[in-house]
């Protein structure tokens, strides 16, 4: 494998650490090899690579181990034939441009949230990424993680639990990306490419800032995809999506084609559900989750018996291993990308009802606001010249 | 305390203003345009008109079209604009362009997908330059049809890499284009092309799935014929387009090649008949997790938690018991996934005859299950004994039992033969204990008539459980038991006490820290635990009651030190008195100085004056360092150095259009205006920011902070602002910076200039308030984003 973009999030899926939850990352496994590592930050990508290989001697008993590279051009990356799979985490304007380069070049593709920043990107991305027949993994690793608590809610309202679903507290609204500037202008640091880490974003000097949320706009594009990859699992709508976003109370609400109403806002009073999760509210009662919690209005309704003929729900227990079983199976995995497409549209056109501050219909079938040119406009945005989508 | 998290989410509530249709904003945008504007001020009024604009916007934009500095912002708007204009006037752009400006537009016609485009687009596939040549190729793609086709097909003889790669990609798009249009014929002639073993294996594989799709009546045939092939692409293509391909006859013909394949291919094929969820191939599923080849065991094992019914708990129950790591835990997971049939009856029936290793394995299921019917059988297991189904049936038991079976697990505790067993079923009790909740508590009866009736034995292994039940019963069971005359009886009703959940014996727990030889130390314990756990609801005043007697009572150092760490977390003045009497005492000062320092911080929201007062005295006259320090940080960190007037609300307006009326603290020579000390945050990773949430008391309002800022000498300095929502901010009386926003807190969502005499200079902001949280973030660098050295902010500075 090859990991593109080893900061802080890279860097964890990679090595481990106290955040993350794949301890020792993926140099850890015994099932992967890590061939190569890229950052346009020269100080990271050669700790990376150094600690990788120093990983890899210890594990292997190979002293002088040192096949892992490091790269400041993931280009060169894509090209090695030796690589099956990528790891990309790198700012949020690259993840499109790097998974369809990827893909194209015959790799299996882990993308961090969010895998987007906007709607024609997100479907771009999902046509070469089937065109070419590549497993694709999300980085949103709720479905996965957590001791299953997600997992485990939402097969509960997908069965009935509380009863029909009427309303989702979706605690955070969707988002969207924005051009921002940076400055004043400062020297590049010697150790950063900053041609590279701009990349398909207009151009603008160095103004000091240089990560991964550089381009983080209005809403919340950054723990929006996992509150609402959550939201449209329990919905069954991973090939589907909402019909309606309008505002009530100044508060964005999403409509799904069977009358649910997502509140992008926490249910008053409780904050269970902030930390990736969402309250489901059914005729019979409701149920909260999030990483560390998973309640509901009653016990019964935690310990509803599994219905033998009702939905049940793809069981990975862990986000990595199931990405790597699929490269290795050819399996769907469980965030897969028209799932990913899916959930990222649903933060992507709160983003947009942000912005344009009124109601909207969407058609989740033809994937355009219905009747609505202002707002079927905003489905996309033009990158720099070479990086096209 | 907010969570930085918490905060973000607050930033991010979904506040909006209503949309303002404004007709001369595009005239004023096309002014913009065509200024001696920034490029900054250009690239905004393109984005804007790329929402808003009309016809009358395009000639402008076009006209900027050969701007190597505007190419993208302009290309951006003219992409969506929904009328031919805008293909007009990038088809004609695209005559005269070069280099990356003609790449730009030529991405520009391919978005907008107008097959017009195609003619001009194809005259460049052959271009000199590689990144035009492939822009072409890649646009021709996007627009797909026959035109577009026959044009790639053509340059496609000639070409070199890396732009024939693009082409190829482009012809693939084309063919599923074809595909989906239902012109099959002309798709799987472009897919075949590409299935020639010269080209790159991916693209071998998106001709074969794309092929595949085309196959019409023969997709089932030709899938089967590529599986049992020997050439990866085809298989690769095969498996991804299997999962297309529905129906029973699908699956049939699938779960066949389980026994005519190689192993790789058979994990493969057990993969994509669980996500098929198929039942009918559970039977070979099932043949499968016989398999000699480990592998294909394990996967068999993880298709049947899907496929699988009741025929399969067996063979699950062996593999949960398996030593290989890797089948034991794909066997455990099936045993909780199997749903189909009556799985739970099948699985405590199977509890009967399963041998050992393979009934824990299955208690452990029903465990997971959380299949409460397994609870009789699990009793009966239990009674019988030991060993590990003994065992494995008592920790079900753990997770399972409830009140209702209260009864039959007194009638196991009394009956218990040995003391290990009595420990595990008690437990049990425990666990039923912990998982009481909301004010409810476990119903007693049994026990109470259980120990009338039982013989001294059982009534020992009763006092065991008598602690968990909060009952006045057992109360008068307990009491009565530590007068009984035999010695062991005491001994069992006093280690009760020391466990108890009950509020009402907390003084009987007391008294026993303070007679009891034996018992005292672990009462004493006890008593603290008791007090100090938050579930027990004893905060406050009421904690610091408690703990008074027992710091009283306590006799040693250590005992001292644990009532110090339970009063910490007591959010109460009295807490700070009696902290404050411990610090008089050498053997306990430095424990009741860190007790005083965090009742003090937890006092901060609720007895600002109290908890300031206290922190100045630690930071003062704290024996420890440490102490002193860290009441300097939260002293620091909570006084933001500025101060506060308002909130001013108008009756009927919102938070901007609050935004440019001017209220009695923004006018000069205002001097009857209350201005108070505003909040900082405790939050190390935001020093520098002022809190105004807890002010502003409720939604649209304005709020002025105050405070004067030195700075070393005179210097032109940047301000990176943040602010929830809108904010105004004046430099000694000059106006530097106004954004009516709406958002939440983030540092340096904006950069303003101004100039700074030496000495102390006269900060003045005015934020306004939507709904949510409010405050402002202020840090003053340097022109060159360096930091000042010397830098203060206080609101009396050198007055």
């Amino acid at each position: 494998m090859g990991f593109i973009g080893v900061g802080g999030q890279g860097s964890g899926h990679l090595l481990g650490g106290a955040w993350t939850y794949i301890p020792g990352g993926y140099s850890a496994r015994r099932d992967v090899q890590v061939l190569a590592v890229c950052d346009v930050w020269k100080d990271r990508r050669e700790t990376a690579r150094d600690r990788v290989n120093a990983n890899y001697a210890k594990l292997f008993g190979q002293g002088n181990y040192h096949s892992c590279e490091a790269y400041r051009d993931f280009r060169d990356v894509l090209g090695r034939d030796d690589i099956d799979a990528v790891l990309i985490a790198t700012p949020i304007h690259w993840h499109g441009v790097m998974t369809i380069m990827a893909a194209k070049a015959g790799k299996d593709i882990y993308c961090e949230k969010p895998t987007a920043i906007t709607i024609r990107e997100s479907q771009a991305m999902k046509e070469t990424v089937l065109r070419y027949g590549r497993v694709f993994q999300a980085g949103t690793q709720q479905r996965s993680e957590y001791g299953g608590r997600f997992r485990r809610a939402c097969e509960l309202v997908r069965n009935g639990a509380i009863g029909e679903l009427k309303e989702i507290y979706a605690c955070r609204p969707g988002g969207t990306f924005e051009w921002k500037r940076y400055g004043p202008p400062q020297p590049v640091p010697v150790e950063l490419d900053w041609e590279l880490a701009l990349g398909p974003a207009p151009w603008q000097s160095y103004g000091g800032v240089a990560h991964a949320h550089m381009f983080v706009g209005p809403g919340d594009i950054n723990w929006g995809p996992h509150h609402y990859d959550i939201i449209q699992w329990a919905l069954d709508a991973d090939r589907s999506g909402p019909v309606e976003l309008f505002f009530e109370s100044n508060v964005l609400q999403y409509r799904y084609a069977n009358d649910v109403v997502v509140h992008a806002a926490q249910f008053p009073g409780d904050s269970t559900g902030s930390s990736g999760g969402a309250r489901f509210v059914g005729t019979n009662g409701w149920i909260a989750v999030d990483r560390e919690h998973l309640i509901a209005s009653s016990s019964a309704i935690l310990q509803h018996p599994p219905d033998p003929n009702g939905p049940r729900l793809y069981r990975s227990e862990s986000h990595s291993g199931n990405f790597l079983e699929c490269v290795r199976t050819r399996k769907r995995p469980i965030c897969d990308i028209e799932t990913a497409h899916r959930s990222a549209s649903a933060v992507l056109l709160g983003g947009i009802a942000l912005q344009l501050k009124r109601t909207l219909r969407w058609s989740p079938q033809q994937e355009q606001f219905v009747g609505d040119d202002e707002a079927n406009r905003l489905l996309s945005t033009t990158f720099r010249t070479p990086w096209e989508i | 305390m907010k969570l930085v998290w918490l905060i973000t989410l607050l930033a991010c509530a979904v506040i909006v203003l209503p949309a303002s249709a404004d007709s001369g904003e595009e005239d004023r945008l096309i002014a913009v345009l065509q200024s001696s504007a920034s490029q900054a001020e250009k690239e905004d009024a393109c984005r804007k008109l790329k929402q808003i604009g009309s016809p009358k916007s395009v000639p402008v934009l076009a006209g900027l079209l050969h701007d190597e500095h505007l190419i993208q912002a302009v290309c951006d708007a003219l992409e969506t604009m929904p009328f031919e204009e805008a293909d007009a006037a990038l088809q004609a752009a695209l005559k005269s362009a070069i280099g990356k400006n003609q790449a730009s537009i030529i991405h520009a016609l391919g978005e907008r997908r107008n097959p017009d485009s195609v003619k001009p687009l194809a005259a460049l596939l052959d271009d000199a330059d590689p990144l035009v040549a492939s822009y072409a190729a890649g646009a021709l793609g996007t627009i797909g049809g026959k035109e577009a086709s026959r044009a790639l097909l053509r340059s496609l003889k000639n070409v070199k890499e890396p732009v024939r790669s693009v082409m190829v990609d482009a012809l693939l798009q084309c063919a599923t284009q074809f595909h989906v249009a239902g012109d099959h014929a002309a798709a799987s002639s472009l897919f075949k092309r590409f299935t020639g073993k010269t080209e790159r294996g991916q693209v071998r594989v998106a001709a074969y799935a794309g092929l595949l799709r085309t196959a019409g009546n023969r997709v089932l045939p030709e899938i089967l014929s590529s599986i049992k092939g020997s050439d990866p692409a085809k298989q690769t293509a095969a498996l991804l387009v299997a999962r297309e391909v529905q129906g029973p006859k699908a699956t049939q013909s699938f779960t066949n090649l389980l026994t005519q394949t190689p192993p790789t291919m058979q994990i493969a094929l057990l993969g994509l008949l669980q996500q098929r969820g198929d039942a009918s191939a559970g039977p070979a599923a099932l043949a499968a997790a016989r398999s000699a080849e480990r592998d294909v065991r394990v996967a068999a094992i993880t298709a049947l938690g899907t496929l699988g019914d009741a025929s399969a708990i067996s063979v699950l129950a062996n593999g949960a018991a398996s030593s290989d790591e890797s089948e034991q835990k794909a066997a455990r997971e099936a045993l909780i996934e199997l749903r189909l049939g009556r799985i739970s009856e099948a699985m405590v029936a199977r509890l009967t005859t399963a041998r050992p290793e393979a009934q824990a394995e299955l208690i452990r299921a029903l465990t997971a299950r959380n299949e409460k019917s397994a609870v009789p059988k699990l009793i009966e297991l239990a009674m019988a004994g030991t060993g590990q189904a003994s065992d494995a049936a008592l920790s079900g038991l753990d997770r399972l039992a409830d009140s209702t079976n209260l009864p039959a697990l007194v009638q196991l505790l009394v009956t218990a033969t040995n003391d290990v067993t009595l420990v595990r079923i008690r437990r049990v009790f425990e666990s039923l204990a912990d998982r009481v909740v909301g004010g409810q508590k476990l119903e007693a009866t049994p026990v109470a008539t259980a120990f009338v009736q039982a013989d001294r034995r059982g009534r020992i292994a009763l006092l065991s459980v008598c602690g968990f039940f909060p009952d006045p019963r057992i109360r008068v069971l307990l009491r009565a038991a530590l007068k009984d005359s035999d010695v062991t009886i005491q001994n069992a009703a006093a280690r009760a006490i020391c466990e108890t959940r009950d509020v009402e014996m907390l003084l009987d727990l007391i008294d026993l820290a303070h007679n009891s030889k034996e018992l005292g130390a672990p009462a004493f314990d006890s008593y603290v635990r008791f007090v100090e756990d938050e579930a027990n609801g004893v905060v406050g005043l009421r904690r610091v009651q408690l703990l008074r007697p027992a710091y009283d009572l306590a006799k040693t150092k250590e005992l001292k030190w644990s009532v110090l760490a339970a009063l910490s977390g007591a959010a109460h003045p009295e807490a700070l008195d009696l902290a404050n009497r411990a610090r008089a005492d050498e053997a306990t000062r430095a424990e009741a100085e860190a007790a005083s320092a965090r009742i003090a911080e937890s006092l901060l929201a609720i007895e600002p004056n109290a908890a300031t007062a206290a922190l100045r005295e630690l930071a003062t006259n704290a024996n420890s360092w440490t102490i002193r320090g860290f009441a300097e940080g939260v002293l620091k960190r909570f006084d933001s150095g500025w101060v506060y007037a308002g909130p001013y609300r108008l009756s009927g307006k919102q938070c901007h259009e609050l935004f440019d009326i001017e209220f009695p603290a923004e006018r000069r020579g205002t001097n009857r205006i209350e201005w108070r000390r505003a909040a900082g945050t405790v939050v190390l990773a935001r020093l520098g920011e002022v809190d105004l949430a807890q002010v502003v008391g409720g939604d649209h309002c304005v709020i002025y902070l105050r405070t004067r800022v030195f700075v070393p000498k005179a210097e032109a300095v940047t301000l990176e602002i943040g602010s929830d929502d809108g904010i105004k901010l004046w430099v000694n009386g000059e106006l530097v910076h106004a954004n009516n926003a709406v958002r939440g807190l983030a540092p340096a969502q904006d950069y303003a200039k101004a100039n700074l005499h030496e000495g102390w200079n006269d900060l003045l902001a005015k934020i306004t308030q939507s709904t949510a949280g409010c405050g402002m973030m202020l840090r003053i660098v340097g022109q060159d984003g360096a930091e000042i050295q010397g830098v203060k902010f206080d609101s009396n500075g050198a007055q």
